[in-house]
């Protein structure tokens, strides 16, 4: 029943419309028929049983008469006459006794037989006092609906030809809807097929709810069409616009698939159709945690290309489930950051020859003082053996600067390498008469033993320049939570304020013999490591260099300058 | 009673002499046509204008002739003997059938009938034509008579038609078993209605009987009785009265004497005599 009912609704509306008419003209015309052929049919039984009795009536007189006076032959032609009616089967005149006086079968019922046939029709003649006879009528039933019967078949197919107009309409009008839902349709396909400039009205000769609809469509296509021309150029405007900048710009989704990127691509060397749905980080190298990675806006990628890497910078701006990643070439700016370092690295070369120079002369020291002695006692050969280790260090050290230095770990004992350092520096202090305060902790360490000598050579040498006779310089190193904690403090005059901002800058110097690099390597070798550096000054009161340098990032990382 | 009276031909002259010509059982009635050429013919051939009156009964009939009321008409012998003297009328001429004044009483049923006699047909019902007519009722009460029976018991019923033609439709019907026509009549509707003749035959003939004649109101103008009486007797001579009298199932007109009637008086007397013949005797009053 289901199954019927959704067949039903799925039928076209020609069908759906077809069946409605003949349903409304079955449900309408057959009950109608019905009831029509019933009444007329008791109209015409009626109306036969009233004609016949006016005939009878229009005979009575005569009748009345004619059974006074005993006239059988008038009685006979009255019954003859009115058996001659299709619809009566057989008439008779009877007397009061039911008697037949004259019978229009008078073969079967002769003058004076009983006659005990109810008829349909019974007229009794009267009188003045009592009935003098009746006529009785029997209806041939047969032959009345026979009679009736093509009146019967008309008013029963008179439905017929209104069934057939019906059809012919609702075929009609169904023809007429399906066509038109066609037009309708065939002017939607070539939309849809993109000929948007073919989109014209369809226009029927009925103006109803389909032509309604249809103007309807068209003015809604009208404007998406409006609508699709103005996205149309403005997505040619951005398109153009983001060709003309210089960043290369990718639009990806939550999976870092590329859904866009502009013509910039070229610069890679790809056409933009080959990146179209690849994921971004097949092009895009970062440091550290791909793309994504929260910390910064801008980062520093390398960026493959067809004809090899390219250093960009990136930046990610995300949206709900997008993002739109840009990229901006920097290798030019890379290549220039390359220039300034070579020529830092020249002037801090200039730099530590002066230093160089001056530390070999410290190194040499000993030997300059050893040289007058005549025999050499043992620990005369150590201090020779330990300067000129340093020396060679310092030669291999200096050598070194100019290129990129590998920095390399080494185990050692923090207190072995202060003492080496206060022993380089312990000339000038035995100059100035400066009390050193030490307080190193004999710790185990594996770094880069020859940055941390350089800082702490560095810190110290310029605390001795700085305090006057008999001032104080002290130095402390401790391991605290794996950082090394290296403390340089004096009792000099102070840092004055405007001279703190320029400390670190190569070649500026405070003093007559100073190359103005010595704070710049400190600052430079502490970046390497990893650690920060701080100053405190008070004027008059002295100065203090807290260096920290995390050890573990030092052990994990093999960190290599350029 | 005056069934019908029908003025004639508008060619005949308004100022014409205008009789009035009755019509009996003798005719059929329907041959109302045969009527007019007969009485068309008579005008043509005389210059009166005639019209005719029909009447149901031979009473009614003899009424309006005694009243003047009719002045020529076509009667039954029996009627004749009964009532000329009241009425007033008198012979005028009478028709030859198969060349003799003479006709029977037919006894007729339908054809698949077993009767041979009219006596066969006791207990049945039986049409007479008129009360007062010869063939149709004086034979038929006078056969019964002297077999001993009396005709209103002897027939269930008698049912009386006024007309010889009716009579043999009343027989055609089946509505009575039997009836006593005039032969003269039923050589008529032998010859109009043969599909009704076909289904009836003859079992008895009485007679021959003094035909029925034509008369005419003794008080009328002799000229006149004296024309159509010339006109009716030189009938047979004529084609064209030929082809009207054929119609009429007769040959010609003679000249009879009263007296020619004899037999049929003679009829009714025995009939008036006998104890059995109420039925007549009322009719007669």
């Amino acid at each position: 029943m289901r199954n019927l009912i959704s067949k039903a609704l799925s039928l076209s509306i020609g069908t759906k419309l077809t069946l409605t008419f003949i349903a409304l003209i079955a449900i309408t015309s057959i009950p109608l028929s019905f009831v029509v052929v019933q009444f007329s049919e008791k109209i015409y039984y009626e109306n036969i049983v009233k004609s016949l009795k006016e005939n009878i009536i229009s005979e009575e007189l005569q009748l009345r008469y004619y059974i006074i006076n005993k006239d059988y032959w008038g009685l006979f032609k009255f019954v003859k006459g009115l058996s001659e009616k299709s619809s009566v089967y057989e008439a008779s005149v009877v007397d009061s006794n039911g008697m037949v006086l004259a019978h229009s079968k008078p073969q079967k019922y002769p003058i004076g037989s009983p006659y005990r046939v109810k008829g349909d029709i019974v007229y009794p003649i009267r009188g003045l006092s009592s009935d003098l006879g009746s006529v009785i009528l029997v209806l041939d039933n047969e032959s009345i609906w026979a009679e009736f019967r093509p009146v019967k078949l008309f008013l029963m197919f008179s439905a017929l030809p209104f069934t057939g107009i019906s059809l012919f309409l609702g075929l009609f009008i169904s023809y007429r809807i399906r066509a038109r839902l066609s037009r309708i349709k065939g002017s939607i396909e070539r939309i849809n097929r993109g000929q948007l400039d073919e989109l014209s009205r369809v226009e029927f000769l009925e103006k109803d709810e389909l032509q309604e609809f249809s103007d309807f469509l068209f003015n809604t296509i009208s404007t998406l069409r409006n609508y699709y021309e103005n996205i149309d150029y403005a997505q040619r405007f951005y398109m153009n616009l983001l060709n003309t900048i210089n960043e290369i710009v990718f639009v990806v989704d939550e999976e870092d698939k590329i859904l866009y990127t502009n013509g910039r691509v070229k610069q890679l060397g790809y056409e933009t159709n080959d990146l179209i749905g690849i994921s971004i980080e097949r092009i895009v190298e970062t440091r550290e945690a791909g793309i994504n990675f929260k910390g910064q806006k801008y980062r520093e990628v390398m960026v493959k290309g067809r004809n090899g890497h390219t250093p960009a910078l990136m930046g990610v701006v995300s949206y709900d489930t997008w993002k739109i990643v840009t990229l901006i070439d920097i290798s030019d700016r890379k290549a220039m950051e390359e220039k300034l370092k070579r020529m830092e690295l020249l002037s801090t070369l200039g730099e530590m020859s002066a230093n160089f120079a001056h530390e070999l002369k410290n190194a040499m020291l000993p030997l300059r003082l050893l040289s007058s002695v005549e025999n050499f006692s043992r620990e005369d050969v150590e201090v020779i053996r330990n300067s000129l280790s340093r020396m060679s260090r310092l030669v291999n050290m200096f050598l070194n600067f100019a290129k990129p230095v590998n920095v390399e770990k080494t185990k050692f004992k923090l207190s072995l390498i202060v003492d080496e350092i206060l022993f380089l520096v312990s000339s000038k202090v035995r100059d100035k008469d400066v009390e050193l305060v030490k307080e190193v902790e004999d710790a185990e360490l594996i770094t880069s033993r020859d940055l941390i000598e350089i800082i702490l050579i560095n810190l110290l040498s310029n605390a001795v320049d700085a305090v006057g006779e008999r001032g104080k310089v002290g130095v402390r190193a401790y391991v605290e939570e794996e950082v090394l904690n290296i403390e340089v403090w004096d009792t000099g005059e102070g840092i004055s304020p405007e001279d703190m901002d320029r400390i670190f800058e190569p070649f500026y110097t405070t003093k007559d013999s100073g190359s103005g690099l010595g704070l710049a390597v400190v600052m430079k070798n502490v970046y390497m490591l990893g650690g920060n550096l701080q100053v405190s000054s008070q004027r008059g009161r002295g100065t203090t260099f807290k260096v920290k340098i995390p050890i573990k990032g030092v052990q994990d990382e093999k960190h290599s300058s350029d | 009673m005056i069934l019908l009276a029908l003025l004639l031909a508008f060619s005949l002259v308004f100022s014409q002499e205008t009789y009035r010509f009755g019509f009996t059982a003798v005719v059929a009635k329907e041959d109302v046509k045969s009527v007019e050429k007969f009485l068309s013919y008579l005008s043509k051939k005389t210059g009166y204008r005639f019209v005719p009156v029909f009447t149901k009964s031979y009473d009614e009939m003899s009424y309006l002739l005694s009243r003047g009321m009719v002045d020529f008409a076509y009667i039954c012998g029996a009627p004749y003997v009964e009532d000329k003297d009241y009425a007033g009328f008198e012979l005028l001429a009478v028709p030859l059938y198969r060349g003799k004044p003479l006709y029977y009483s037919y006894v007729i049923t339908r054809r698949e009938k077993n009767y041979k006699s009219i006596l066969d047909l006791r207990g049945k019902p039986y049409a007479f034509s008129d009360p007062k007519s010869n063939s149709g009722s004086v034979v038929p009460t006078y056969i019964l008579v002297r077999n001993g029976y009396r005709p209103e018991d002897f027939f269930k019923p008698i049912v009386y038609t006024y007309s010889h033609s009716e009579s043999i439709l009343a027989v055609y019907y089946g509505f009575v078993e039997g009836a006593s026509v005039d032969s003269i009549v039923f050589d008529q509707v032998v010859k109009k209605s043969p599909e009704i003749a076909s289904q009836i035959k003859v079992i008895e003939a009485y007679g021959p009987f003094p035909i029925t004649p034509m008369v005419v109101r003794s008080q009328l103008d002799d000229d006149v009785k004296y024309a159509l009486r010339k006109v009716l007797l030189s009938m047979s001579r004529d084609p064209e009265g030929r082809k009207i009298l054929s119609e009429f199932a007769i040959e010609g007109f003679t000249v009879v004497d009263d007296s020619f009637y004899n037999p049929i008086r003679n009829m009714i007397a025995v009939i008036k005599n006998s104890t059995l013949a109420y039925g007549y005797e009322k009719s007669d009053k």
